[in-house]
């Protein structure tokens, strides 16, 4: 499912007081089966834009395209219902999407509502606690009485369990530990590649966004202001620093080595592996 | 001697139906001015062990002293009022139906004068940032925007003792050194004490003192580079190193002999340049 957005305002409470214009003149095309990262100063309209993309907000003017739907402002809410079972978005923070008594239950949820069987959603809520990497006991306790990290596991796992074609994740390792992060990180870069999933995701981890990411959007005060590829984004630090953001560190270490000792790091060095390859190339010699 | 601020001792605690301690037997202590920061995998018990220090759980065993005043029902009150947190989920704790009100709200409570509220209060909305929303709603703002809310409210009442439980999570990376600097100066001019619960390493390493949590136990308790030596007890925690140590590591597995002090990007630029003149 190609994703394209044209010419995109929302504004929250429009006509009235609190009208608060969010997104404006958005253009944006999210081709099938990419990995798009979406970075942006706090305030920029990540998480607005996101909600376009399973209709739960539909644009104040313009249009998005999700495969054969189209979204605007005359759109009803109960045609929405297919897409929301191919795009699973999981929400920046996770109390906003648990609901039910149990996890189980709560995991169960999307499935039974897209039409399986019981025993099946359970089989399906099953393994996608264990994808996230939770335990089998965890199904029957309240999603309200988990830690912060645990509950954020449980709403990817409810999403998971809906086997949707796109994956939309809004800033979804906020809360999880060091290793938890990279964990999860790994889980959705083993999904897109396995199953093609079309993955958005919005980070405030540039190295995340650089180690994972086909393409980087920024965003800046509720409008596109760049898309390239990673190492295009990350090659113009006082520019990304001048809007609130940075280049992954790896990436600032690599130019500032340069700039001290006057010889290029032929290597982007937006992961450790590049970088640690490229230093070893200026000690050691041999290519990088 | 440094002030004791804080002192927990033996601490446990048990959730109602859960068949696990979340918190055992943890005994630490904080001292005036001091930064500590506590880490931990999910579910480790550290928002347990916050909510256990404002009072708003009971212990099932142990004692918490604060400022040197046993922490209980009498006193919970007139401890609360030297103590500001700032937990996980922001919208659980907006109490003001603006902006402006809420970061207000407690310093109205605890009888700040008028005119001094006025000015700390924008001095705070200021410092994180939020000038252009002073009359919004919270709940209607951006996850980043509502948790530099809450930390303006903190930076207003200037307690003497700041609990923040992942309260930069969804920062940007700019506005979150730009917070913790306004925490890191306030700290300097008023002797603040700050415990931090946080899953940056980036920002743990800073802090002068790292508790770290497995299990609702305490298994390590010190320095930044006390902890960040731990080795490969690290992963069994669930932690990581901090960036530049990471590179270190691997460096020096390369054959490049580095040597432990550089902790910064600069520092280490620096002392790569110098081997580097004379490999
Ligand atoms: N429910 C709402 N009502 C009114 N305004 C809102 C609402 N939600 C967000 N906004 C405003 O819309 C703008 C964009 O918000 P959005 O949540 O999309 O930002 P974001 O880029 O996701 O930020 P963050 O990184 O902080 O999560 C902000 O100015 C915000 O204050
Ligand atoms: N309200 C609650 N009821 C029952 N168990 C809880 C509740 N809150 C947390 N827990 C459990 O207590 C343990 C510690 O949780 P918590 O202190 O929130 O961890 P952390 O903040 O370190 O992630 C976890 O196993 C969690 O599931
Ligand atoms: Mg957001
Ligand atoms: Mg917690």
């Amino acid at each position: 499912m190609d994703i394209v957005f044209e010419q995109v305002d929302y504004i929250y409470h429009a006509n009235s007081p609190f009208a608060q214009r969010a997104l404006y003149e958005v253009d944006l095309a999210i081709e099938h089966g990419t990995f798009v990262a979406i970075v942006g100063h706090t305030g920029s309209g990540k998480s607005t834009l996101l909600q376009h993309l399973n209709g739960l907000l539909v644009p104040t003017n313009g249009k998005v395209r999700i495969g054969e739907y189209t979204l605007t402002n005359r759109q009803k809410q109960k045609q929405l219902k297919p897409l929301r079972r191919k795009v699973g978005v999981v929400f920046q923070f996770p109390e906003h999407q648990l609901f039910e008594e149990t996890v189980e239950k709560d995991i169960c949820f999307g499935p039974l509502n897209f039409g399986v069987s019981e025993d099946v959603a359970k089989q399906k809520a099953k393994e996608a606690l264990a994808l996230v990497g939770l335990p089998e006991q965890l199904l029957s306790r309240s999603p309200f009485d988990l830690s912060g990290g645990q509950m954020r596991r449980v709403a990817i796992a409810g999403i998971l369990a809906m086997e949707p074609d796109v994956l939309v994740l809004d800033e979804p390792t906020a809360g999880l530990d060091p290793y938890g992060r990279k964990e999860i990180m790994e889980l959705f870069a083993r999904l897109h590649r396995e199953r093609q999933l079309t993955t958005v995701l919005v980070t405030h981890h540039m190295e995340d966004a650089a180690k994972y990411a086909d393409y980087v959007v920024v965003m800046q005060k509720g409008t596109v202001w760049k898309t390239g590829t990673p190492e295009a984004i990350f090659h113009d630090i006082d520019e990304l620093q001048q809007i609130g953001l940075n280049v992954p560190e790896t990436v600032l270490l690599k130019r500032k080595l340069e700039e001290k000792i006057g010889r290029e790091i032929p290597s982007p060095c937006l992961t450790n592996e590049q970088l640690i390859d490229g230093i070893k190339a200026l000690f050691f010699g041999g290519r990088l | 001697m440094k002030q004791l601020v804080l002192s927990v001792e033996n601490l446990s605690f048990q959730y109602l139906g859960q068949p696990n301690e979340a918190v055992r037997n943890v005994t630490f202590h904080v001292y005036k001015g001091d930064w500590v920061a506590i880490v931990g995998h999910n579910g480790s018990g550290k928002s347990t062990v916050a909510k256990l220090l404002i009072g708003l759980l009971k212990p099932k065993h142990g004692e918490i002293r604060l400022f040197d005043t046993v922490l209980n029902e009498a006193t919970v009150w007139q401890l609360r009022r030297r103590m500001g947190i700032v937990f996980q989920n922001p919208d659980n704790q907006f109490v003001g139906t603006t902006v402006q009100d809420d970061v207000a709200f407690a310093l109205e409570n605890n009888g700040i004068p008028r005119e001094e509220m006025v000015e700390r209060v924008q001095a705070a909305i200021r410092q994180v940032g939020m000038e252009a929303f002073l009359l919004k709603e919270p709940h209607h703002l951006s996850g980043g925007q509502k948790q530099r809310v809450a930390l303006a409210g903190i930076l207003a009442l200037r307690p003497d003792l700041i609990i923040l439980d992942e309260a930069t999570s969804m920062l940007d990376p700019k506005g979150k050194q730009e917070v913790l600097e306004a925490l890191i100066d306030l700290r300097k001019k008023q002797q603040m004490t700050i415990l931090s619960i946080t899953h940056d390493l980036e920002e743990a390493v800073q802090a002068d003192k790292i508790i770290v949590m497995n299990e609702g136990e305490i298994v390590a308790n010190g320095t930044p580079s006390d902890v960040f030596s731990l080795g490969e007890k690290l992963a069994e925690f669930r932690l990581d190193l901090p960036f530049v140590m990471k590179i270190k590591k691997e460096l020096q597995q390369t054959g490049i002999p580095l040597s432990v002090h550089s902790a910064t990007i600069e520092e280490l630029v620096d002392e790569l340049w110098t081997l580097y003149l004379n490999k």
